[in-house]
């Protein structure tokens, strides 16, 4: 971690929450521009998740403890989203979740499929990738009926590369289909099955 | 192909279809359309009509059409509420969707939200390639692309002829970005994506694939123009 350049600054941070860089005048940010950024796991590795987007050069981050290299911070100021907590976006997520989870009780499992779509693209649309993954992590599948599997699915597969547990999803999601019922070929036929990247890919609920 | 004047669509739990017609001026120009059903019944279309001018409407019955019979009726469903979603996004005024002859496989058309993201020059799409890059933007890649051929004359001559619909209506460097493809062109007729229900089960098609098929719906089409 040596010669970073000049214009460049470590910052050691722990923090549950998405906290970032406080040595810059930064507070609660979702995310920085990537290419101002090069991320090193601490050395107890704890560095958990950060994820990319390519599209738009933004990495986004959660359950952060790492050293981060930022450069020209004063950059950064411009687009970072300083007003969004960890604990604010989990209560979002998982109030969108009930709603989603009440639909599927009712019966109601294209409506929950739609409710569960517009929530994620409500996120992508003002790039709030954080939430995405985070609903990816929280989303219980067994709640989840066969539209919402399918649409979860679909509707991340876009971004699969930019979220560290897609992987883990589609196959849970494949078990949960077939646990239903319904034959997972058919239900993701088209979908890119993903490739092992080692890792605790199976992790989560 | 199910046929307009005896048939109805989705009687079978489908929902999702791709549906063709004959364009009219020149005559051996076809469009092409989705062809859907919301939960409710309702019948709806969705397709590229011109630059710049997405078409969402009621089912139309002058065209033909295939439907998805090897795509699971649920799976058809999640389709069509993205469809419902891209025409949301895009239909209107503000209708961002370029037409351009020249269609890049690998290329993003359409952004996370759904949103058409494809603006540069030379970028866009066709009646059929929107087909293609909304199918592959819900992960669906139906064609083959580099199995595709180039450069066939007929394609070159279609080529000349929307640049120079196109001349009176959008940028110089537009056109000129497509027709710098012409001789290389690789052109999705809709006589070869409107195939592709059929024969489409979870694998990219080659061209060997649905030229014969194609070449089949040709011989029907004229027939829809008496209907």
């Amino acid at each position: 971690m040596n010669a970073v350049g000049e214009y460049r600054q470590i910052t050691n941070f722990s923090d549950s929450s998405l906290g970032v860089c406080d040595d810059f005048g930064l507070r609660q940010s979702t995310f920085l521009p990537v290419q101002n950024i090069r991320p090193f796991c601490a050395a107890n590795n704890s560095y958990q998740s950060l994820f990319v987007d390519s599209i738009d050069h933004k990495a986004y981050f959660s359950q952060v403890e790492c050293i981060v290299i930022v450069d020209r911070p004063e950059r950064n100021l411009f687009v970072l989203n300083a007003a969004t907590s960890m604990a604010a976006e989990m209560r979002r997520v998982d109030e969108a979740l009930k709603g989603v989870y009440a639909l599927e009780q009712g019966r109601e499992g294209r409506l929950a499929a739609r409710a569960l779509m517009i929530f994620l693209e409500k996120n992508f649309k003002t790039k709030n990738l954080a939430a995405a993954s985070a609903l990816v992590d929280r989303v219980d599948l067994e709640k989840l009926g066969v539209h919402s599997l399918i649409g979860l699915v679909r509707t991340t597969a876009r971004i699969k590369l930019t979220l560290p547990s897609w992987n883990a999803l589609y196959r849970r999601s494949r078990r949960a289909v077939e646990l239903k019922g319904y034959s997972s070929d058919r239900m993701f036929v088209g979908i890119t099955p993903p490739v092992p990247v080692g890792g605790n890919e199976e992790s989560g609920n | 192909m199910k046929n307009p004047a005896i048939d109805t669509p989705f009687g079978t739990g489908n929902s999702l279809a791709i549906a063709i017609k004959g364009s009219g001026i020149p005559s051996e120009l076809r469009h092409l359309a989705f062809l859907y059903s919301l939960g409710d019944g309702t019948k709806k279309m969705l397709h590229l009509g011109w630059h710049k001018q997405l078409e969402w409407h009621a089912w139309a019955s002058d065209y033909y059409w295939l439907e998805f019979d090897n795509i699971d009726p649920i799976v058809q469903e999640s389709i069509v509420e993205n469809l419902e979603a891209i025409a949301f996004v895009n239909f209107g005024e503000s209708c961002e969707i370029q037409y351009s002859g020249v269609y890049e496989d690998d290329l993003r058309y359409f952004d996370d939200d759904m949103k058409y993201a494809s603006v540069k020059d030379g970028e866009g799409l066709t009646c059929a390639t929107f087909v293609l890059a909304v199918m592959k933007r819900l992960e669906f890649q139906l064609v083959e692309a580099s199995s595709w051929p180039v450069g066939r004359l007929a394609d070159k001559k279609w080529l000349d002829f929307i640049l120079d619909k196109l001349k009176s209506i959008d940028r110089i460097a537009h056109l000129i970005s497509q027709r710098s493809h012409r001789e290389l062109l690789r052109r999705y007729r809709p006589e070869e994506v409107v195939v592709t229900p059929a024969l489409y089960e979870g694998s990219p098609l080659p061209f060997k694939k649905v030229d014969t098929p194609s070449k089949n719906v040709l011989k029907i089409l004229p027939k829809l123009k008496r209907a």
